[in-house]
């Protein structure tokens, strides 16, 4: 069997550092599976723009990329992809991106506890499989600072819209 | 003008670490350990407000503290933006089995230096180069342009910076010789317009404090320092102190 290296990141925005109890706005979840010597798999989802009420709590003097997320995140995923090393050893790119976003940042990419369980590479199977996985992870990118919402008279949806945006690549 | 400029939570934390350097904090671990050299790890403090501990588990512990606490101790002396830090005693209730060092956080919106700092060097130079000669002082070779062990943001009055992590200083590597490491290299400031004055200043505010005060701040931390540690961490303090002149070249400048 192809051993397997996998990690999931949660991509987060602490409005303040130095309080434990301040707003975290979610930012996005990063997703790779390397299967030495096989194939590699590297998803993110993330949302394409911050409310105009999270960016007011966001030091966008210190964080203008913030208020321009899209570029911001693509370029991200561009540099997970192209990490040195990542492609020909089991290194995965993601890890590399996570610690220049370390817990000293007040964006940080955050090791979720969630196995991945990408399992042995089929490749039918595990790319979807990844695809799918991630995308279940837009119900956790919602907005935590909206205006009021005023009610009009509109059927429900069965689910909330979330405005996100999703890469991958696959080799 | 003060080059530490922290949230203004931090100012309730300050001058009581720096009081009373080993003290009983049950904190909350609200993450992991990060991947560096010792491990450090963010924790809530009973207050609310955030502070890293280290080291990890599995790496040296009361030496590397005790740099942690020395570092900032001195740096708190002479008014430079270094974390402050106090030592935890261990306590079961919230898993810390052994003395940590609890460095507190002090900048909202903290960005580590390789995230585009460099850009703002001009903004922050006497910041910079302070600490630079500081660095060189304590013989620390971990802020030789390390991308993560510099913290700053920007805000409408300027840039502000938080120097973290100290634990390879005081001669980490060879204990027997004081000047076993050189002068430190910092940020790209030593060619900068006026970084010689800043230096002068720097030197002499080192020079200048009271031999008993620091000797005071190392024997207090007798609870995770050896006599013989103590002497010989005062004696490589009181050796780069009298060398700093010639290692930073400002012999006849």
């Amino acid at each position: 069997m192809t051993a397997v290296r996998e990690a999931l990141w949660r991509v987060e925005f602490r409005t303040d550092l130095t309080q434990g109890a301040a707003p975290v706005i979610p930012v996005g979840f990063l997703l790779e599976a390397h299967w030495k010597g096989h194939a590699r798999w590297l998803g993110l989802v993330f949302r394409r723009k911050l409310t105009r009420l999270e960016l007011d709590s966001v030091n966008v003097l210190t964080w203008p990329e913030m208020s321009n997320l899209e570029p911001f995140m693509t370029n991200l995923f561009g540099e997970a992809w192209g990490f040195p090393g990542s492609d020909s050893s089991s290194a995965l790119g993601s890890e590399g991106l996570a610690a220049r976003f370390s817990p000293f940042n007040a964006l940080q990419f955050v090791r979720e506890e969630t196995p991945v369980e990408a399992g042995h590479f089929d490749p039918v199977q595990s790319f979807a499989s990844l695809y799918g996985k991630l995308l279940g992870f837009r119900a956790r990118l919602h907005p935590i600072l909206t205006a009021p919402i005023v009610p009009l008279r509109r059927k429900a949806k069965e689910h909330d819209d979330v405005d996100v945006e999703v890469l991958n690549k696959a080799a | 003008m003060s080059l530490r400029k922290f949230a203004p939570t931090a100012a309730s934390y300050e001058d009581n670490w720096f009081d009373n350097p080993i003290q009983d904090i049950l904190v909350k671990i609200v993450g992991q350990y990060s991947a560096t050299a010792d491990g450090a790890c963010p924790v809530e403090l009973p207050g609310g407000s955030m502070a890293y501990m280290k080291p990890r588990p599995d790496t040296q512990k009361n030496l590397v503290v005790a740099r942690e606490k020395i570092a900032a101790d001195l740096a708190h002396l002479l008014g430079l933006p270094v974390a402050p830090t106090v030592v935890k005693r261990p306590n079961p209730a919230d898993g810390a089995c052994y003395h940590s060092a609890l460095s507190l956080v002090c900048l909202a919106a903290g960005r580590t230096w390789q995230n585009g700092g460099q850009v703002h060097v001009a903004s922050c130079f006497e910041a910079l180069e302070s600490l630079r000669v500081f660095w060189s002082w304590i013989g620390d070779i971990d802020h030789n342009g390390h991308p993560g062990n510099l913290v700053y943001q920007v805000t409408t009055g300027g840039v502000d910076v938080v120097a973290i992590d100290h634990s390879y200083s005081l001669c980490h590597q060879n204990l027997n010789d004081p000047l076993t490491s050189g002068a430190c290299n910092g940020y790209q400031t030593e060619h900068l317009p006026q970084s010689t004055e800043v230096r002068r200043k720097q030197i002499a505010a080192i020079q200048a404090l009271d031999a008993t005060e620091i000797e005071r701040l190392v024997r207090r931390l007798g609870e995770i320092l050896t006599i013989p540690e103590q002497d010989r961490i005062l004696g490589i303090l009181d050796v780069r102190s009298k060398a700093l002149i010639k290692m930073l070249k400002m012999e006849g400048v």
